[in-house]
């Protein structure tokens, strides 16, 4: 059986080789998907993205704090549909408070060196999502969960 | 690149472009020999259809459903099957079928043709792994030459060759396929010469049967063999291998065995002057590739042809832990499965059969202690003894089946590559007997609703019924009791029957097995398939095929049953056994071997073993983080489930099984499939299309997936499942 942490590494790994996410917010019910630069902590507890204030991602964020992300490792080649893994992310997003805000801007910039001046704005929003459950894609149609909650239905 | 070479002797086209059988051809050639007229079909022609069809993903995704390390050989062959097939429904591309329609109307002729394999990877690997690829002979018309062509491509993935991937480096980027394609040479004499013995180096071997050389190849003919003294070229030896009885003839399609003729019978198929000859070539050839090589030769009236030579190779060995020479050896011939069958069907399971009766006749509770430990023993050597022939003849005869698969799937050309199943299944099986005297007994509570109030509240001793005890009585008899070993007492050993009985009860309607509702297409299958057989001239008598196939269908499942019934008898003696040794814990006795509690009733001190040494296939309780949400297999038997998890990992469980669950485990028992009538699917962690859980699930039309790793692990009863027989996919809603 796979452990933990066998699927924690598979996780971890398809994290560690990607910049960009999908993230989807929600307003008045429609969903709303937009490509995030993202950062997250060894232990895969957190993620780390930052938005302009004036986004529409940003008041979707604001009003609605449950989010979903995928990060994948497909390259739009053929070989995906055998080779490529994809990790969706269930968790809670909040903007990062100021105490916070130095140790969360080191690990994002650890990632996005040339974000800096992006993100050191004022009219850019940091926010942390706290990760409740990963889903993770492999070999097309094979799933795995791996939980960071005890909630039984992802979508609680 | 070019799609065609002709193969002239000054050809500098590369061995990665020909393959190696092409490129020696130009060597041969090249050394003064004749060889047949021929061309090469090369590795970018197989690219070129592999890229139009965008093949290779799909090839990845066939080999990348499962970790191969995870693989059974039977899954193996699953795989390759399915490959083939994809190979067998896709068109050349146009562009290529009209320069091979060009080229071979004005050269070779498009009639009596030879389609060999001439892989550039083969025998540039250092180790010879014979018979890997498919050849074809006599192959007449472009239809016919497309179809051939595209037989030996797909061979590139044959089961033998996933088997030996590591050694071949075989890859879907970076291996390929190009193929000879020569005039037939209608040969008198052929065969197979060493330049040097492989068992001794002072030796050269020869080895000739008349007509092709395709019937030595492929091991049908025992053929006559010549050692020849190296230095002196004279015979040292000549060995006739077996009665010279058949040739392989050309016939209007393809090839046939055809019977000598009474002069040939009685004479060897080379003259001494052929062996003269012959002895010259090989010291030639030998000198031109600078190595010992072996030979492929044929002599057509006056003419000699070289067909092949190839440096000689080590054989593949490997060590004693490499099973992979025992699977092979399971590709059994046609000739040698029908000895295989006589001796199953006639001898094997009468004998199991009347063990089994022998067996309970001694009631293992009228013996004393002496004589039970004694009767343990002989239960234990019967039961070893016809375990090994189980694995000796019975799995290799279940190769009749792939055989069949492999013809009807030729011949058909089928959308479904497991159509033939079809025909196979549907066959009065054992186990179908077994269920429909379950469903007979279910019936009689049924139809007296006061008797089943009793029997549900009092189990088997309330029944009063004489019909009913003598049926129950009957089922035992034939079939043996499921859960025996299970309890130590008869009366609880039938309670649990009594309750699957009622759960039969249950059952809306009664529900048969899927051959016999489906007869009237089995029919019609059937004779499309022997009239394919006649058109085709194939070598093979439809009838005879067909009636062998379905015996390994049937006794795949069946011999597991006769099997199952000796070790039931064993495990009722050590049952008996058990309940004698009273001064050892009862956790600890649960665990001791049947040799074991041999030795304790002979009164001797036994140094148990803790209960570490047990299998534990019980989900890990500590694991609630990881959950599986969709698990992969393979597409077992068609059709969509929806129900609760029963995971089953004790015989005993099986009782507790309720009309509409999906039946989880590690492998289906035969002793298990009684389930089937009341399961919504099956989900079985071993893999393989014609194993016992896919069978019994095909036969009453229920959705099953077989192979998904870890199943049992991942799966708890009472999970919500969903079964997907088309994609082979488990969908798990935990509760």
């Amino acid at each position: 059986m796979k452990s933990n942490d066998d699927l924690f590494q598979e996780i971890k790994q398809v994290l560690d080789s990607q910049r960009l996410a999908v993230m989807a917010t929600e307003r008045d019910g429609h969903p709303y998907t937009s490509l995030m630069a993202f950062a997250h902590t060894a232990d895969l507890t957190t993620i780390v993205v930052a938005t302009g204030r004036a986004t529409r991602k940003h008041m979707n964020l604001l009003g609605e704090s449950r989010v979903s992300l995928l990060i994948d490792t497909r390259t739009n080649s053929e070989s995906d549909f055998h080779a490529a893994a994809a990790v969706t992310v269930i968790g809670n997003a909040s903007e990062i408070e100021d105490g916070e805000r130095e140790k969360y801007s080191a690990l994002y910039l650890s990632h996005h060196p040339y974000l800096e001046k992006f993100l050191q704005s004022p009219s850019t929003a940091m926010f942390i999502i706290r990760v409740r459950h990963y889903l993770i894609v492999n070999r097309f149609q094979h799933v795995m969960e791996l939980h960071l909650t005890d909630e039984m239905d992802i979508f609680t | 690149m070019k799609w065609i070479s002709s193969l002239d002797n000054d050809s500098a086209d590369t061995v990665a472009l020909l393959g190696g059988k092409a490129f020696a051809l130009v060597r041969i050639q090249r050394a003064g020999f004749t060889v047949p007229e021929s061309a090469c079909l090369t590795t970018a022609a197989y690219e070129h259809f592999l890229e139009v069809n965008g093949l290779r993903e799909k090839i990845q995704i066939e080999l990348s459903r499962k970790d191969f390390n995870d693989m059974r050989w039977e899954e193996i062959w699953d795989t390759s099957l399915r490959i083939r097939h994809l190979f067998l429904s896709t068109p050349v591309p146009v562009d290529l079928v009209t320069e091979i329609t060009e080229y071979f109307s004005s050269s070779l002729g498009l009639k009596e043709l030879a389609v060999r394999s001439s892989a550039p990877d083969e025998d540039q690997s250092g180790s010879s792994f014979a018979g890997l690829h498919a050849s074809y002979l006599n192959v007449t018309g472009i239809e016919q030459l497309l179809l051939h062509i595209r037989k030996v491509w797909a061979s590139l993935w044959s089961d033998k060759a996933l088997l030996y991937r590591q050694e071949l480096k075989l890859s879907v980027s970076t291996s390929s396929m190009a193929i000879v394609i020569q005039k037939l040479v209608h040969s008198d004499t052929a065969g197979v010469a060493f330049t040097r013995d492989p068992l001794r180096e002072d030796r050269m071997v020869v080895e000739a049967i008349y007509g092709l050389n395709q019937g030595l190849v492929d091991g049908e003919i025992e053929p006559d063999r010549w050692f020849i003294d190296r230095k002196s070229l004279q015979v040292v030896e000549h060995v006739q291998m077996a009665e010279r009885k058949y040739e392989l003839a050309v016939g209007e399609e393809g090839v046939s065995l055809v019977e000598l003729d009474a002069g040939k019978k009685e004479t060897s198929p080379l003259t001494a002057l052929q062996l003269t000859a012959l002895t010259k070539s090989m010291v030639a050839l030998e000198h031109s590739f600078g190595q010992p090589v072996d030979i492929e030769w044929t002599w057509a009236g006056e003419m000699f042809y070289v067909l092949q030579v190839r440096p000689i190779t080590a054989a593949v060995s490997g060590d004693n832990k490499d099973q992979r020479a025992w699977y092979l050896s399971l590709h059994r011939s046609y000739a040698n499965l029908l000895i295989l069958r006589e001796s199953i069907e006639n001898h094997m399971l009468p004998a199991m059969e009347s063990e089994a009766v022998m067996m309970s006749g001694r009631d293992p509770k009228l013996l004393d202690n002496d004589e039970l430990a004694a009767e343990i023993r002989y239960r234990m050597e019967r039961s070893s003894h016809w375990s090994k022939v189980y694995w000796d003849d019975c799995i290799p005869f279940a190769h009749g089946v792939r055989l069949f698969g492999e013809i009807y799937n030729d011949l058909m050309e089928p959308d479904d590559p497991y159509q033939f199943v079809g025909l196979l299944c549907g066959e009065q099986m054992l186990s179908t007997a077994r269920n429909s005297m379950l469903q007979q007994l279910a019936e009689m509570l049924r139809s007296s609703p006061e008797n089943l109030a009793v029997v549900k509240s009092a189990g088997y001793s309330a029944v009063t019924d004489k019909n009913f005890k003598e049926k129950f009585a009957e089922l035992e008899n034939r079939f043996g009791n499921f859960f025996t070993g299970e309890m130590e007492n008869e009366q609880d050993r039938d309670d649990l029957i009594i309750r699957v009985i009622l759960e039969y009860s249950r059952l809306q309607d009664e529900r048969p097995a899927a051959g016999m509702r489906e007869g009237q297409k089995r029919q019609e299958q059937e004779k499309a398939f022997l009239q394919r057989v006649r058109e085709a001239n194939s070598k093979f008598d439809g009838e005879k095929l067909l009636s062998l196939a379905r015996a390994s269908y049937r006794l795949r499942d069946d011999d597991n049953i006769y099997l199952g019934r000796i070790e039931q008898q064993l495990a009722l003696a050590v049952t008996e056994g058990r309940r004698r040794i009273t001064d050892i814990g009862d956790s600890q006795l649960q665990i001791t071997t049947p040799d074991e509690i041999a030795r304790l009733l002979d009164g001797e001190e036994v140094l148990l073993h803790g209960p570490a040494s047990q299998e534990n296939i019980t989900p890990m309780s500590t694991v609630s983080l990881v959950r599986a949400r969709q698990l992969t297999g393979q597409p077992a038997s068609r059709g969509v489930a929806r129900g609760k998890a029963r995971v089953i990992a004790a015989p005993a469980e099986m009782a507790d099984f309720q009309i509409g669950e999906v039946l989880i485990v590690e492998s289906v028992d035969p002793n298990m499939t009684f389930l089937a009538p009341l399961a919504a699917g099956i989900v079985e962690k071993r893999g393989g299309m014609l194993i016992h859980g896919a069978i019994i699930a095909r036969e009453y039309g229920i959705p099953c997936v077989t192979g998904v790793s870890q199943v049992t692990s991942y799966i708890t009863t009472g999970d919500m499942v969903t079964v997907d027989g088309y994609l082979g996919i488990i969908t798990v809603d935990k509760t």
